[in-house]
C-alpha cells in the first residue's frame, strides 16, 4: 500500500489501472444520512400506507371528496330559475364573464361570433332554439348536455366548467335574446344546419 | 528475465463508433429542433404523413438514445476496456459485425419510423424484425466484450468495467422482455402484454433504458476519462462499491414512478415512489466520485475542455438525479406528470449529462485517435458556453411551461366543484416557452456543429494511430475459487435481507411479522459482523473483482429481483379474466373490427405522443375528463395491446372521448384542419386520412392474434366474413351519421375508422363479474 505523503492524506488503493489510482476515502456523513434516511423513510411509508392500516387508501379519500362535490354542485344549481337568469343576462359584468368563458370553451363548435358551424354546432345568436326551452333550458343543456336514448350526442355536458361559469355562459347567451320572443323549432328547420 | 511484447489496441473500431456517434448526434439534435419548432408552429408538420410530430418524435428519441448515445458508449467502452484490461480487443471481426449491424439498425429505424411502422411503445417503437436484429447485435457486442474480459492481462476489474458489465446484462434482459411480440405480419406485431401489464413492463423497460443505457455505461466512461484527464486518483473506492451495487439493485424497482396516480395498483405505485427516493443517494454517489476526483485539479477546469465538459456533465447528472426522486413523490408527480416539466427533466439529463459527457469524451479521443492536436481550444470553449446557455434556455423554459401548465390544469374553481381553465387556454399560455425551448435547442445544436467542425479539422490535420502497450510475459495467475465468491458473509447477508425484505413488503399476517422483525435484525447482524470482520468483506470484494463470471452473475441477480417482484404478480393477477376486485369492477369490451382498424391508425400516427388515455385518481383530472364515470379503472384498458395511457399531454386526455366529444362531424373536420375549429390547437392536420383507404384485409390476422393473447372475441364473430360484415355495418352507420351533417365520407377511408375508435373510448367497458 502506498504510503500517504502526510498523515491526513487519504489512503491509496494498491492497484493501478492504465495509470488510474483510487483513494479509499470515508463516505461523507451527509451522504450516508441521505442513504439511510431514505431507507428508513421507505419502511415507514410502506408500513403507514400499506400494512398498518393507518393511512386511509388514497382512493377512499378521493371518493369521499367527489361525493361532497356532487352534493355542492346540486345545491348550487337548485337555486336557479328563469327570472334570475334573465336578470343576470342584463348584468354587464356577468355577461362579460360569460363571453370569456364562451371564447375558451364553446367557439370550437359554435364559432367565434355565435353564428354556429354547419353540421357541428347550432347558431346561438338568433331567436330560434332547438334544444333549449327558455333560460333554464339553456342552463340545463350546458349542465347536462343533450342525450339521445341515454347516450351523449352532439352537445355534451360542460359541467366541468363549474356552476359559476355555466350561469355566466347562460347569461351571455341570453344577453342577445329578448324575454317573450323565444321560439323552439325542430332541428331540421334550424338555419345553421341548412 | 521475461520477454517483452507490444500489444496494439484495436482503436479502429473506436474511431468508427466515434465518427458514427458524432454524425448521428447531429441528426438527433436536428430532429429535436425540428419537432420543437413543430410544437411552436404547427405548419412545420409540412402537411405530409411522414413529417408529422407523432412520427418524428420517436425518430428524435430513438436517434438520440440509440444512435447518438449508443455509438458513443460503444466507442467509450471499447477504448477504455482494452486499456483497463490491458489487452487488444478480442474477436475484432465480430466487433466489425457489431459496428455495421448497429448502423444498419439505425438506418432501418430512420426509414421505418417516418413511414409509421411502429409498435407504439416509447423508446421501443421499432418493429419486430428490427427488434430481433437489435437483440442479435447486442449479444454480439456482449460476446466481444466478455471475450476481451476473458483474455485480459489485468486480473482485477476496475469500476468502469463493473458498470459496463451491468449495462450489457441488464439491457439484454430489459430489451427482450419488453419486446416480446406476437407478429401478425412482417411489419406489424402486438406486444404480448396488454393494459396495465404492458404499462408496467413498458416503464420497467423505459425507466431502466435511462438507467442502463444512458446512465451506467456513461458512469463507466466517467470513471475512465475523468481521472485520466484530471491526472488524479478516483475519490473513493468504497464509494464506488456501495454506489454501484445499490444503484443497479434499486434502479430496477423505480419504473412505476412513471405511472403514479394512474390505475396501476397502489402497491406498485408505492414501490415506485419509495425506491425512487432510495435511488437519490446511490446516484449522487456517482456524482461525488466524479466531482471529488477533480479535487486538486480544479485549475484544469479553466483550460482543459475535457474536464470542463465532464464536470458540467456530472453536475447535470446530479441535478437530474435529484429532480427524479423529487418528481417521484406522489404529490409532486400529480403536478409534474403529463407536463413539460418531465421533458425539461429528461433534457437536463440528455443534453447536460449525455451530451456533455459525449463532447468531453470526443475532445479527449479525437486528438489521440488521430495523433493530432485539437484544432482549436477556443472553439471548444465557445461550444461549451453556447451549449450551456442552450441547455439553460431549454430546461428553464420547460420548467416554467411544465409547472405553469400543471398548476393551471390542476386549478379548481373557488367552490372546488370544477376546473378553472380549459385545456387549450393552458396550452396558449405556455406557447412563448415553446419558442424559448426551440431557441435553446438551436443554440445547443449550434455548439455541437462547432464541435464537429473543430474535430473534423483536427482529424484532417492528423492520421489514424493506434495505442500500444508494452507487456512482459507474466506467468498466468492461479484461477481463484469461483464458488467461494457466492458462499460468504456479504452475499448471504444481502440475500437474506432482500428475501426477508420482500416477505415483509408483500406478505401479510405472520409472514409480514417475520419480515418486519427479521429484516432489521439481519441488517443489524450484518452491521455488527462487518464491524468485527470488515476486512474479510473487503477481501471478498477484491477477490470478486478477479472473477468476472461470478461478478456478472451477482450483478444479474441484483438487477433481476426488482422486475420479478413487480412483474410476476401483475401478469398473474391483473388480466381480463381476473378477479373483479383486481379489475376495479370494470372490464373492457373488445373493439369492433372498424374500431380496431382505427386504433391501429391511432398507434401508427403516434397519437400517444401527445394524448393520454388515463384519467388519474386526481380531482382535476376527474372533473375535466371523467364524464361522470370517475377515474380510469384498471379493467377499462385491460385488452389494450399496446396500452395507450401516454406520458405527455400536449392535447387533452382521450380516455372518455366518446362521451366528452361524441360529435363525429366535429372530429372529421378537426382532423382535417384542427385550427379551423380550435384556433389555438397545436395538433398536426391529417387531411389524407379522409382519402387513404383502411387496410381491411389484415383485420382477420390481427383479431386472430388478439384472441391468442386472450382478448375474448367470440369465435362466430371472428371469421373473416363476420369481421368484414361488421366492418361494413359500422362504417355504414358512421358514414350515415356524417352525411346528416353534410359530410360525404368514403366508408373505407381511414378517418372513418379513426372516428369509430374515438367514439368507442369511454363507452367500451362493462361491469366486471
Amino acid at each position: 500500500m502506498a504510503k500517504p505523503e502526510r498523515d491526513d492524506q487519504p489512503v491509496l488503493q494498491p492497484h493501478t489501472y492504465d495509470g488510474i489510482q483510487e483513494y479509499d476515502q470515508r463516505l461523507p456523513n451527509w451522504w450516508l444520512l441521505t442513504l439511510h434516511g431514505s431507507i428508513v423513510f421507505a419502511f415507514l411509508y410502506w408500513a403507514y400506507h400499506f400494512q398498518l392500516g393507518i393511512g386511509k387508501p388514497d382512493r377512499e379519500v378521493l371518493d369521499a371528496e367527489l361525493s361532497q362535490l356532487e352534493a355542492k354542485r346540486l345545491a348550487a344549481s337548485s337555486s336557479l330559475d328563469d327570472a334570475t337568469l334573465w336578470k343576470l343576462s342584463r348584468n354587464a359584468a356577468k355577461v362579460a364573464e360569460g363571453k370569456a368563458a364562451y371564447q375558451a370553451a364553446c367557439l370550437a363548435c359554435h364559432g367565434p361570433d355565435l353564428q354556429g358551424i354547419k353540421g357541428i354546432g347550432h347558431r346561438l345568436s338568433d331567436r330560434t332554439w332547438v334544444h333549449a326551452a327558455g333560460p333554464m333550458g339553456v342552463y340545463r343543456v350546458l349542465n347536462e348536455g343533450v342525450m339521445v336514448n341515454g347516450i351523449p350526442t352532439g352537445m355534451v355536458s360542460q359541467k366541468h366548467l363549474g356552476n359559476d361559469k355555466l350561469v355566466a355562459l347562460t347569461a351571455f347567451l341570453l344577453s342577445t335574446q329578448e324575454e317573450g320572443k323565444w321560439q323552439v323549432i325542430p332541428r331540421a328547420e334550424e338555419p345553421s344546419q341548412r | 528475465m521475461s520477454a517483452s511484447t507490444t500489444v496494439t489496441y484495436n482503436d479502429r473500431i473506436v474511431r468508427q463508433f466515434t465518427l458514427a456517434s458524432m454524425i448521428w448526434g447531429a441528426v438527433a439534435l436536428l430532429a429535436g429542433v425540428l419537432i420543437a419548432l413543430q410544437l411552436a408552429f404547427p405548419a412545420l408538420n409540412l402537411g405530409l404523413p411522414w413529417t408529422t410530430y407523432g412520427r418524428l418524435r420517436p425518430l428524435h428519441t430513438n436517434a438520440a438514445i440509440f444512435a447518438f448515445v449508443g455509438n458513443m458508449i460503444f466507442a467509450g467502452i471499447y477504448y477504455s476496456s482494452q486499456r483497463l484490461l490491458r489487452t487488444r480487443l478480442a474477436l475484432c471481426w465480430l466487433g466489425q459485425v457489431h459496428f455495421w449491424g448497429w448502423q444498419l439498425i439505425i438506418l432501418l429505424a430512420a426509414i421505418t419510423l417516418p413511414l409509421g411502422l411502429t409498435r407504439g411503445k416509447e423508446y421501443a417503437e421499432l418493429i419486430w424484425p428490427i427488434n430481433l436484429l437489435v437483440a442479435v447485435v447486442w449479444v454480439i457486442f456482449g460476446a466481444v466484450f466478455f471475450a476481451t474480459v476473458a483474455a485480459r492481462r489485468e486480473r482485477s476489474l476496475y469500476v468502469a468495467i463493473w458498470f459496463f458489465i451491468a449495462t450489457i446484462i441488464t439491457v439484454a434482459m430489459l430489451y427482450v422482455v419488453n419486446h416480446l411480440s406476437l407478429p401478425t405480419s412482417l411489419l406489424h406485431s402486438y406486444p404480448i402484454f396488454g393494459g396495465v401489464q404492458d404499462a408496467l413492463v413498458q416503464w420497467w423497460y423505459g425507466h431502466n433504458a435511462v438507467a442502463f443505457f444512458l446512465t451506467t455505461p456513461v458512469l463507466g466512461i466517467m470513471y475512465y476519462f475523468i481521472p485520466k484527464a484530471a491526472g488524479r486518483p478516483v475519490y473513493s473506492y468504497r464509494l464506488s462499491v456501495i454506489h454501484f451495487w445499490s444503484l443497479i439493485f434499486i434502479y430496477i424497482w423505480a419504473g412505476p414512478h412513471h405511472l403514479l396516480n394512474t390505475s396501476l395498483p397502489p402497491w406498485l405505485q408505492g414501490l415506485g415512489m419509495i425506491f425512487s427516493l432510495m435511488l437519490w443517494a446511490p446516484s449522487w454517489g456517482g456524482m461525488l466520485n466524479g466531482l471529488l476526483t477533480l479535487r486538486g485539479a480544479w485549475d484544469k477546469l479553466r483550460t482543459e475542455p475535457v474536464i470542463k465538459f465532464m464536470a458540467a456533465g456530472v453536475t447535470f447528472y446530479g441535478m437530474s438525479t435529484f429532480e427524479g426522486p423529487l418528481l417521484s413523490i406522489n404529490s409532486v408527480n400529480a403536478l409534474g406528470h403529463y407536463t413539460d416539466w418531465i421533458i425539461g427533466h429528461v433534457h437536463g439529463g440528455t443534453l447536460g449529462w449525455n451530451g456533455f459527457m459525449a463532447a468531453g469524451m470526443f475532445y479527449w479521443l479525437v486528438p489521440r485517435l488521430w495523433g493530432a492536436k485539437l484544432h482549436s481550444e477556443r472553439w471548444a470553449n465557445i461550444h461549451f458556453w453556447v451549449g450551456m446557455i442552450g441547455i439553460l434556455f431549454y430546461v428553464a423554459s420547460m420548467w416554467v411551461a411544465g409547472i405553469g401548465q400543471g398548476l393551471s390544469l390542476n386549478e379548481v374553481t373557488a367552490d372546488g366543484t370544477a376546473v378553472a381553465n380549459t385545456f387549450v387556454e393552458t396550452l396558449k399560455n405556455i406557447l412563448p416557452m415553446y419558442y424559448l425551448r426551440a431557441l435553446g435547442g438551436a443554440l445547443y445544436l449550434a455548439g455541437y456543429v462547432l464541435m464537429l467542425a473543430n474535430l473534423f479539422l483536427t482529424i484532417r490535420s492528423g492520421r489514424a494511430v493506434d495505442g500500444t502497450l508494452e507487456v512482459r510475459d507474466e506467468p498466468a495467475a492461479p484461477a481463484p475459487a469461483r464458488f467461494r465468491t457466492f458462499l460468504n458473509a456479504p452475499v448471504l447477508y444481502t440475500l437474506g435481507i432482500i428475501v426477508l425484505g420482500c416477505v415483509w413488503l408483500l406478505g401479510s399476517g405472520a409472514w409480514m411479522l417475520v419480515g418486519l422483525i427479521g429484516t432489521p435484525a439481519l441488517a443489524l447482524a450484518a452491521v455488527a459482523h462487518f464491524e468485527v470482520k470488515g476486512y474479510t468483506w473487503n477481501r471478498w470484494h477484491e477477490e470478486l473483482l478477479h472473477n468476472a463470471l461470478p461478478f456478472s452473475v451477482l450483478a444479474l441477480l441484483a438487477v433481476a429481483i426488482g422486475g420479478a417482484v413487480q412483474i410476476l404478480p401483475t401478469v398473474i393477477l391483473y388480466k381480463g379474466t381476473g378477479d373483479a376486485k383486481d379489475l376495479e369492477g370494470r372490464v373492457q369490451v373488445p373493439y369492433r373490427p372498424l374500431e380496431l382498424a382505427g386504433r391501429e391508425i391511432y398507434v401508427r400516427e403516434g397519437c400517444y405522443n401527445c394524448h393520454s388515455q388515463m384519467i388519474r385518481t386526481l380531482k382535476p383530472d376527474i372533473l375535466r375528463y371523467g364524464a361522470d364515470l370517475g377515474y380510469s379503472r384498471l379493467g377499462e384498458s385491460v385488452y389494450d395491446f399496446p396500452y395507450q395511457w401516454g406520458s405527455r399531454r400536449m392535447g387533452p386526455d382521450l380516455a372518455r372521448e366518446g362521451l366528452t366529444r361524441p360529435d363525429l362531424a366535429w372530429h372529421w373536420r378537426h382532423m382535417i384542419d384542427p385550427r379551423e375549429l380550435e384556433p389555438d390547437s397545436l395538433m398536426p392536420a391529417y387531411p389524407w386520412l379522409a382519402t387513404d383507404r383502411t387496410d381491411r384485409a389484415s383485420l382477420y390476422g390481427k383479431i386472430t392474434a388478439l384472441r391468442t393473447l386472450g382478448v375474448p372475441y367470440k369465435p362466430e364473430t371472428s371469421t373473416p366474413a363476420a369481421i368484414q360484415a361488421d366492418y361494413d355495418a359500422q362504417s355504414k352507420e358512421i358514414a350515415a351519421e356524417l352525411a346528416v351533417k353534410g359530410i360525404q365520407a368514403d366508408r373505407d377511408a381511414e378517418l372513418v375508422a379513426v372516428l369509430a375508435y374515438l367514439r368507442s373510448l369511454g363507452r367500451n367497458f362493462e361491469t366486471a363479474k
